[in-house]
């Protein structure tokens, strides 16, 4: 198991370290930074070993955080133990940085001895460490909540704990999808996908029950003519439409408007084997803001933008690139915070521009043209054209790296619906209608790349 | 000196603010105190005035004063020791916090003497009513077990600790779990942890209730259970297959793993597993949109998936497609796994790909990228030539790494379609100059010597290669003396000079030995029988193997048993960077198929061998082939280390240092070291010795034993070893124990059936009848083929012979000794029990031959302590051909022949009849009749008999 965490600055040096393990030594903290951070050549893999000792880091900012251990652990906890680490203490003190490390050290320490037991992960719910880890110490805890705070730990919802109350019972979903594209010169489509997130914020008292219900072509329409169209769905799911509310309601919408999700992952208050027998999503929401789920899809993807490029090399020192956008959704619908990246070669010595629409900029220091619109309207088309001069004196060949592209629009670009959240709790007094919900749909660029 | 004084000061400060009554200033001391603790200085003479702040009855506070504690008890321990008294107070606390903070703490306090007094509150805290306090409790078992083993075992701890696998806490269970598979790990000598159905029940039930964490827990120690059956595995996957949708890619991961070992077990064609491989795809795909760390792990696992089981993504080549942001480590890895993807149907996209990858910066990617295309041209017959034309392309650009990388791959393109692209020839000769490689350099000269009469200026390109002779590197050099060679072969009259020269420097001035032999004999072939030499420099090779890079099989299916684990990262077995303890070498299960009868002996074999193989000496050959240095994530930085630890590993395993040279084979006309490990498939049939018997021989031998051999005719011939070694006859039952009947008899091996030969004379006064046999169960489950049948009765003073055909399908049981065989013999008058011996040489089956490489790769999986080493005699001093055949019609096959210092090598293989291989070296000093024996088998429970036989068959005449 982990063996220590080690967290240093920029300069190596070490700001916490948190040894488990007998078999780790003082000296594993400087071969790590004699090694890698001080390393002339900069490492080229996330785990090295070093003497026989394994070394698994990743930098956030300045920071490095790195994960020590001499056994064959299991390498993928370690990272998202990492990961996790770095969450939480965002969730504590904001911004990963040295000043916040430093003034926080006491508390890290504190975090790293619960969540971390010789080595091994405990519970590192952010939720549930805030209601006994506090920043402000003093806070004396009654004898009553201890026992509160030790069964949400061990819990079977671990996640949550009990009384939670709220006067308006509330919750938000936000449907956050980014479109990855990969498109050749020629504006054929390479790759494409989409990666969602179904990231929900609930204001709910008691220990709500809740169903959630998608536009899943599985969920919607039982009987899939291709099972291989969706492939990790298995679809043996129970056809008796009365038990389960999806199917009933799912009848009425056309199987057009459903959609092949190609894998999808859930937060740990999933009941899996319920998604797994039945195909519903039922889970004990945390309190607060967490990530429900997570998707992909690859099948009829809208993608909002299309970028046409067109380069001309005239001669050695000048260059004519000329970029059309063209807007690829309803009218009605406007697009919004649209950046466009043109990268130039690193011997441009000057740049002319001239475009339909919004701003234009050459940064020197990025080496690209970026092209800013504040907002573009759905069927609409732009251009930019640029004259760009060079230096003659290099040699090198430019190997034109990609054009990219960011945006955000105000629909899932992969045609994710929200159906229905269902909420219950019997303890309480509260039905699902005196329930506030609110659904948004947000489509945004992940990478989203054009060849030149 | 003023340093040292105002250090003093700040610690006489803080002591004094230690000491200060009021709560907060202490605090604020204590926090000083730690944050010196972290930088590295020393604050240890503030012990007492730390563990005087115990006593506060405050939360925040004691964490503080614990961190300290744990970190200086040791240098400390008299100190340390007045801590106990408030650890053993804090366990009785009313509150669960701080209980579970006090065990938590004291497992971590490393000092013998408090540790016995750890005993009394550990115990109550395993049975705390709060499970807060119990999982941690269990945590804390595994941390005395590191500290005091025979603590734990002499205190009932582990029952204590296997009672937590039933509480009703899933956290509680999963880090029970945990806490036991890891002290199994260390201990794997005593049964500590006996997973079981019911145990594995519990454990999956724990899963769907416990954190994400224990889940990890719970699924890597599921995936070391052996199922019973097929049927069992297979409800195991149902019931696990849900957490592929896990959000943590851990989870995710071991998952994979347990699947993946399980399949073995599951019929491959059942509808199961094709719905199993959908269901993995997706998931597997998902782990590539996660943090860059994470996807790297992931991506090195796909890679042993891939070569494990392809099929699952077939169908997912283009999410590997690189990404211009990916870090370097993401990209190379993606780039070997579309290889492995690469067919017929997708060539296009991937070559449009690699082409646009072969324009990017980084050196490593590119350099891999320019060699992936190489792969695809030798993978996907059809789009060679395309492939040929993006290297050329390629190599236009005169980018010189590029170059150099194209080269290499195009002399692999060469091996592979031999006189099809020699028109780019004039193209890479252009480039010679831009080479400085030693690979690239060889692969050049590799090519010009190949085609040496298609290139006009052959002989001055090779000499420009030999002024610099000396300073070449060796692999460079041992494939310019062998170009010279065929260039000299092809075009004698123009080249006698340069072939001297090359000769000459190779033999008289390089201290190279390899070098300096591969030169002599080139010399003595030409000078003695040019036309012998050409038909072996010249020789048509033979074909390279499509996918290279593959790890080797038996390294494969172990990194699958950890994948998510380091050693699934690193491609290296866990031996390999685990420091000391123990490791079990974890192995696939292995599913039961049509070879039912032998499945005992085999789990019997297989169970020894585990424990045998405590410590176990890793396979050199993953290593070997792995060849792309910048591909190992441990290639930088731990270099040196890892070098260093394989050298040892190869001196010890040195006993068969000339089977691991390739340099050999190419000796014998077969150009292999330029396609270096990536070809091994090479090395097959170069012994020489095996086919020079014939069957005249055969038939000498034939005629010397062959009295009976009554039911075949000529056609027995056809197998070159029909009839082996045949023992007189002995008395197996005398008459008097026999009540007249007495039996003699012996086995012999005849047309590759063992028989079972007897003499049954009649020595009592009245006839014998209804004859019956019987065999009992023994090691190699040797049974009659059909019953005893003696029609007529056996009249007094009468004596018939017996020949009864016996297979080896029979049940089996452990014998001892091993070839032991009880027999039963009924007759009218009685039933006679009695014991015999098989002469173990019998059981040696007529196609016990391997190849060179399998042998090679067998002998060096057996660990070291299985190698028996005898001195056998030859006392009939036999000539090495004669030792040689005589083994050899008793089915020990000589699979290769070389000399080393003046001594001959023989290597054997013989193989019984369940299966099982034994390896054998023979060294044979000319001259002197002591040959030194060493053999390596699986299961050395054979090895004494095998040096019998040997004995038995080297004196017989």
């Amino acid at each position: 198991m982990i063996g220590g965490v080690f967290i240093y600055n920029h300069k190596g040096e070490v700001l916490i370290s948190r040894v488990y393990r007998d078999d780790i030594g003082r000296n594993a903290v400087d071969a790590f930074r004699v090694n890698v951070i001080h390393a002339r050549q900069q490492s080229r893999f996330p785990v090295v070993n070093i003497a026989r000792t394994s070394f698994f880091y990743t930098k956030r900012s300045n920071i490095w955080l790195c994960a020590v251990a001499k056994q064959n652990i299991n390498a993928a906890m370690v990272f998202e133990f990492l990961n996790k680490m770095i969450d939480i203490m965002q969730s504590y003190f904001g911004k990963i940085s040295e000043e916040n490390i430093k003034n926080n050290f006491v508390l890290i320490y504190e975090l790293l001895d619960e969540i971390l037991d010789f080595g091994y992960p405990q519970n590192s719910d952010t939720g549930v460490l805030k209601s006994f880890i506090t920043q402000q110490g003093v806070r004396p805890i009654t004898r009553e909540e201890q026992t509160n705070v030790t069964s949400a730990v061990t819990g079977q919802i671990g996640w949550r704990r009990e009384g939670i109350k709220y006067r308006r019972n509330e919750l938000f979903l936000d449907v956050i999808e980014s479109v990855n594209l990969l498109m050749s010169q020629q504006g054929q489509v390479l790759s494409t996908h989409v990666a969602g997130r179904v990231v929900m914020k609930s204001y709910l008292s008691g220990m709500p029950e809740c169903k959630f219900g998608i536009n899943d072509k599985i969920t919607v329409d039982n009987r899939t003519k291709n099972p291989l169209d969706s492939t990790n769905i298995n679809n043996n799911s129970t056809t008796n439409g009365s038990t389960n509310p999806s199917t009933t309601t799912g009848t009425t919408t056309t199987t057009k408007t459903a959609i092949a999700i190609d894998d999808c992952q859930f937060h740990q208050c999933v009941k899996l084997s319920k998604f797994e027998s039945e195909h519903s999503i039922s889970f004990i929401p945390p309190d607060g803001e967490f990530e429900l789920m997570r998707y992909r899809t690859t099948k009829d993807i809208s993608l909002p933008f299309r970028v046409i490029p067109l380069v001309r090399e005239i001669g050695r020192t000048k260059m004519e690139v000329k970029v059309v956008v063209k807007s690829n959704f309803k009218p009605t619908l406007i697009g919004q915070k649209i950046e466009i990246r043109i990268p130039t070669p690193s011997n441009t010595c000057d740049v002319q521009l001239l475009c339909m629409k919004g701003k234009a900029k050459y940064k020197s220091s990025d080496n690209a043209i970026v092209w800013k619109m504040k907002r573009m309207g759905g069927m609409k088309e732009s251009q930019l054209s640029a004259e760009i001069e060079l230096l003659p004196n290099d040699k090198k060949k430019w190997n034109r790296p990609p054009i990219s592209m960011n945006f955000e629009v105000p629909f899932a670009p992969s045609g994710f619906k929200v159906r229905y959240l269902k909420v219950f709790e019997h303890k309480l007094n509260y039905s699902d209608s005196d329930t506030v919900k609110w659904v948004r749909y947000i489509g945004k660029s992940g990478l989203y790349e054009t060849r030149s | 000196m003023a340093e040292i004084e105002s250090k003093k000061g700040e610690i006489y400060e803080l002591k004094a603010e230690l000491n200060s009554d009021k709560r907060e200033r202490k605090k604020e001391a204590l926090k000083k105190v730690i944050a010196s603790m972290t930088v590295g200085k020393d604050v240890s003479q503030l012990f007492p005035d730390v563990i005087n702040c115990m006593q506060i009855d405050n939360l925040e506070l004691k964490k503080l004063v614990y961190l300290y504690l744990m970190n200086y008890a040791k240098t400390q321990p008299e100190m340390a020791i007045l801590a106990v008294n408030t650890f053993a107070k804090d366990c009785n606390d009313p509150s669960p916090l701080i209980r579970a903070l006090a065990v938590r703490t004291m497992g971590c306090i490393r000092v013998e003497k408090i540790t016995e007094h750890l005993c009394e509150p550990l115990r109550k805290c395993l049975k705390d009513e709060d499970p807060y306090v119990r999982k941690t409790a269990a945590v804390c078992v595994a941390k005395l077990y590191d500290i005091n083993q025979q603590l734990v075992f002499d205190q009932g701890f582990l029952d204590l600790l296997k009672d937590l696998l039933s509480d009703s806490n899933p956290m509680v269970v999963a880090n029970a779990v945990a806490a036991l598979s890891e002290i199994s790990e260390q201990s794997p000598q005593i049964q500590v942890f006996d997973l079981n159905g019911p145990t594995v029940n519990k454990l999956l039930t724990a899963l769907n209730e416990c954190s994400e964490w224990g889940q990890v827990f719970i699924l890597d120690t599921i995936a070391n259970y052996p199922p019973k059956d097929d049927k069992d595995a297979q409800s195991i996957c149902e019931r696990i297959t849900p957490r592929l949708a896990h959000a943590n890619s851990a989870v995710v991961l071991s998952t994979v793993k347990v699947l993946m070992k399980f399949l073995e077990l599951i019929d491959p064609n059942s509808e199961f597993v094709q719905n199993l491989y959908r269901k993995l795809a997706p998931p597997l795909v998902t782990l590539l949109s996660t943090e860059p760390e994470i996807q790297y792990v992931a991506l090195r696992n796909i890679n042993l998936i891939v070569q494990k089981r392809s099929d699952i993504l077939k169908n997912e080549m283009k999410v590997f497609f690189v990404k211009y942001n990916d870090p370097i480590y993401v990209k190379l890895e993606k780039l070997d796994i579309m290889i492995r993807l690469t067919n017929s149907n997708n060539i296009a996209q991937v070559l449009a790909e690699l082409k646009e990858y072969a324009t990017e910066v980084d050196v490593d990617f590119v350099r891999k990228a320019v060699r992936a295309i190489g792969r695809c041209a030798i993978k996907v017959e059809p789009a060679a030539e395309r492939c040929v034309n993006t290297l050329i392309d390629l190599i236009q650009t005169k980018v010189n790494y590029v170059v150099q990388e194209a080269i290499v791959v195009i002399k692999d393109i060469f091996r592979k379609y031999p006189n099809k692209y020699e028109s780019i020839i004039a193209i890479l000769c252009e480039n010679l100059d831009s080479l400085d490689e030693p690979e690239a350099r060889a692969s050049m000269i590799w090519i010009v010597g190949e085609y040496a009469e298609r290139i006009d200026n052959a002989d001055e390109l090779l000499e420009g290669f030999l002024d610099g002779f000396k300073d070449e590197n060796n692999q460079v050099q041992l494939q310019l003396l062998t170009a010279i060679v065929k260039l000299f072969l092809k075009k004698p009259t123009e080249t006698q000079e340069l072939v001297t020269k090359v000769l000459t420097l190779v033999t008289q001035e390089t201290d190279n030995p390899d070098l300096r032999d591969r030169g002599y004999i080139y010399w003595r072939l030409l000078s003695t029988d040019p036309k012998a030499a050409k038909e072996v420099v010249l020789a048509e090779k033979p074909l390279i193997s499509e996918e290279t890079d593959l790890l080797e099989p038996t390294l494969l299916d172990e990194l699958i048993c950890h994948i998510g684990s380091l050693a699934s990262v690193y491609h290296k077995p866990p031996n390999t960077f685990v420091e000391g303890r123990f490791i079990m070498k974890k192995k696939l299960p292995f599913r039961t198929g049509i070879h039912h009868e032998y499945e005992d002996i085999t789990t019997m074999q297989t169970n020894q061998q585990q424990q045998q193989q405590q410590v176990v000496i890793s396979s050199n050959v993953g290593s070997l082939i792995d060849d792309f240095d910048i591909l190992g994530p441990m290639s930088n930085t731990s270099s040196t280390t890892m070098n260093t630890f394989e050298h040892t590993q190869q001196q010890t395993s040195s006993a068969i240092p000339n089977l691991l040279d390739d340099e050999l084979s190419s000796i014998l006309g077969l150009d292999s070291n330029v396609g270096g490990h990536q070809t091994p498939m090479m090395n097959t049939n170069t012994s020489l010795p095996i086919n020079r018997l014939t069957t005249s021989t055969g038939n000498d031998l034939d005629d010397l034993f062959g009295d009976i051999n009554l039911h075949t005719g000529p056609s027995s011939i056809s197998f070159s070893s029909p009839n082996t070694l045949v023992l007189p006859k002995e008395i197996w039952v005398s008459a008097q124990k026999g009540k007249g009947l007495e039996i003699s008899g012996t086995f012999a091996r005849r047309n590759n059936q063992i028989v079972m030969e007897m003499d049954f004379t009649n020595k009592a006064l009245q006839s014998m009848n209804d004859f019956a046999l019987q065999l009992n169960r023994n090691s190699f489950g040797l049974t009659p083929l059909q019953p005893l049948q003696i029609l007529n009765p056996l009249f007094p003073n009468q004596t018939i012979p017996i020949q009864l055909i016996l297979n080896a399908n029979g049940p089996i049981m452990k014998m001892d000794p091993l070839t032991n065989l009880q027999i039963a013999i009924k007759n009218n008058i009685d039933i006679f029990y009695f014991n015999c011996i098989v002469p173990i040489h019998i059981l040696f089956v007529h196609n016990g031959e391997i190849d060179k490489m399998t042998f090679l790769q067998t002998w060096q999986d057996i660990p070291e302590n299985n190698e028996i080493k005898y001195q056998l005699q030859n006392i009939n001093n036999l000539s090495i051909d004669d030792l040689q055949n005589k083994l050899r019609l008793n089915n020990i096959h000589t699979i290769t022949r070389t000399i080393i210092e003046q001594k001959e090598m023989l290597y054997q293989t013989i193989k019984l009849t369940n299966g099982i291989f034994i390896l054998i070296e023979l060294k044979i000093t000319p001259g002197n009749r002591t040959i030194a024996f060493s053999l390596k088998t699986k299961v050395p429970d054979v090895a004494n008999l095998i040096i019998q036989a040997y004995e038995l068959i080297l004196s017989s005449n």
